[in-house]
């Protein structure tokens, strides 16, 4: 037998790792299908300036009082929270590609200016749907306006007016602007410069880099990211976060459907900013016991993760600018 | 031809082709996965080509050469001490070849994409070099330099018994 046949043959072998065709198909157009909708919310807004704004990755954070924004190193997100114009309770990941970097590194899709004394608080991501949590010290304890950003739909009508910062009855003010829904409640009284500031100054054509101090140690290739949540260091007197901890990332990911993850496949990385041996321990316990919990008769075969953060990170680097 | 038809003729060989060039089932499902998914997604446009079957085909041989190595990452088993941050040192291989085959194979696997892409399409595609060039988007002389290294590479690789059985293709 020549060299060459070896060769030949040894490639031939490897014919054998090749994978089931019928998963294979079945996850590519569903896949498939949900580029395309991407694809055709991108040209609803305008697909080049969408585009050109994410690969960019222009960072700009807007803070409050000042006119301009502030540069950040330009990086190309691994992770982009696209907005989906279907069913506001559809479920499916939102990346519309795999993660391909160990470092879980989303796009907040807005700016905003705050009135003084207040801070963004929580980013959470999930569903097509985006939430905010803004906070500031009051006399009876902290305030808290949760903003909700949804796709535009039948049944959501503005409440109040934008224009003057006026909720409804309920204290709830929402307006539409663009594809998206957008929605201020209150968790105590209402603060209208606050809500008519967000109003006037919410910027969907810029968007912001956001970067954890944690990594995702293993990740297993085809790997979407479903869900995020991270709750920045407030530095606000007094307000303690309800779980008690100073700031956290909830992180929920899955496997595109026809694979089958072992419920050991991830493991968590620490930022160079992260030396909490503590806080370490907190999230390697949660992780394993987390780590049996795969349902492989979910379709989506969904794995969750908790991950939570004890301190604030000591490299202030990773983190987004505090807003206030 | 639909995509439907285009899948039901050439997935199966699409599948191998990324299982050779591969030479892993998980990386292979990725691949054409992320290519499908693609193609699926602009198919009214690949379906005007000439030859949608050799279009997609070099989407795969493409998103091989473009993937990145952090889509390669091993699985690691979730233990408390491999959960205690990076810079931890890989964990050996202790199974070992167990024949000259798995040699070849594990030759084969440490070869730069590049070359593992000729030597895929040169030894098991059978295409001529003008037409690895074409899907690779290289001179002809690109092509041949890079099968000649492979060649060369799997030569020492494998010892100097393997050597005059290793001849480049004319």
């Amino acid at each position: 037998m020549s060299g060459l046949e070896e060769v030949r043959r040894a490639l031939r072998e490897r014919e054998r790792f090749a994978p089931d065709p019928a998963g294979v198909l079945a996850a590519a157009r569903a896949r498939g299908r949900r580029l395309r909708r991407v694809r055709r919310a991108y040209t609803m807004v305008g697909a080049a300036a969408a585009t050109a704004a994410l690969l960019a990755a222009t960072a700009v954070i807007t803070r409050p009082g000042t006119a301009g924004g502030v540069g950040h190193p330009t990086a190309r997100p691994a992770v982009s929270v696209l907005w989906s114009t279907g069913s506001p309770y559809e479920t499916g990941p939102i990346t519309a590609a795999p993660l391909r970097s160990r470092h879980i590194t989303g796009t907040i899709p807005y700016t905003v200016r705050l009135p003084a004394g207040w801070r963004e608080l929580s980013f959470a991501a999930q569903y097509g749907q985006f939430q905010a949590r803004y906070v500031r010290a009051g006399f009876g304890g902290p305030l808290l306006v949760t903003m909700d950003i949804v796709p535009v739909a039948a049944n959501r009508r503005p409440t109040g007016d934008p224009r003057t910062g006026t909720p409804d009855e309920h204290g709830v003010l929402s307006w539409q602007a663009g594809i998206h829904y957008v929605r201020l409640s209150t968790s105590g009284p209402v603060d209208r410069e606050l809500y008519r500031m967000v109003a006037a100054t919410l910027d969907f054509g810029r968007v912001r880099p956001l970067r954890m101090p944690i990594a995702v140690g293993s990740l297993p290739p085809g790997s979407y990211l479903y869900a995020a949540s991270v709750t920045l260091p407030p530095g606000i007197t007094g307000y303690h976060p309800p779980e008690g901890w100073g700031a956290g990332l909830w992180v929920m990911m899955a496997s595109r459907s026809g694979t089958v993850l072992e419920p050991a496949s991830f493991q968590v990385a620490f930022g160079p900013g992260y030396t909490d041996q503590a806080g370490r321990q907190a999230i390697t316990d949660r992780l394993a016991s987390r780590a049996g919990g795969v349902d492989p008769a979910d379709p989506a075969r969904r794995l969750g993760l908790v991950l939570r953060v004890a301190h604030t990170p000591s490299d202030p680097g990773t983190w987004p600018a505090a807003v206030g | 031809m639909s995509f439907e038809e285009f899948a039901a003729s050439r997935l199966t060989a699409l599948l191998r082709y990324a299982a050779v060039l591969t030479g892993d089932q998980e990386q292979a499902r990725d691949l054409v996965q992320d290519v499908l998914a693609q193609a699926y997604a602009k198919w009214s446009r690949i379906e005007r080509t000439d030859r949608p079957d050799a279009y997609v085909h070099r989407m795969v041989t493409n998103a091989f050469l473009n993937t990145r190595r952090t889509r390669r990452l091993r699985v690691v088993p979730l233990s408390g001490q491999s959960l205690d941050g990076p810079g931890l040192p890989p964990q050996p291989d202790h199974s070992g070849p167990t024949d000259d085959r798995d040699e070849m194979r594990q030759r084969l696997q440490v070869l730069p994409r590049q070359q593992r892409a000729v030597l895929v399409l040169r030894y098991y595609a059978d295409l001529p070099d003008a037409e690895i060039a074409d899907v690779l988007g290289c001179a002809v002389g690109t092509v041949r330099a890079h099968a000649s290294r492979a060649l060369a590479r799997l030569r020492v690789e494998l010892g100097p018994a393997a050597e005059p059985l290793l001849e480049e293709r004319r």
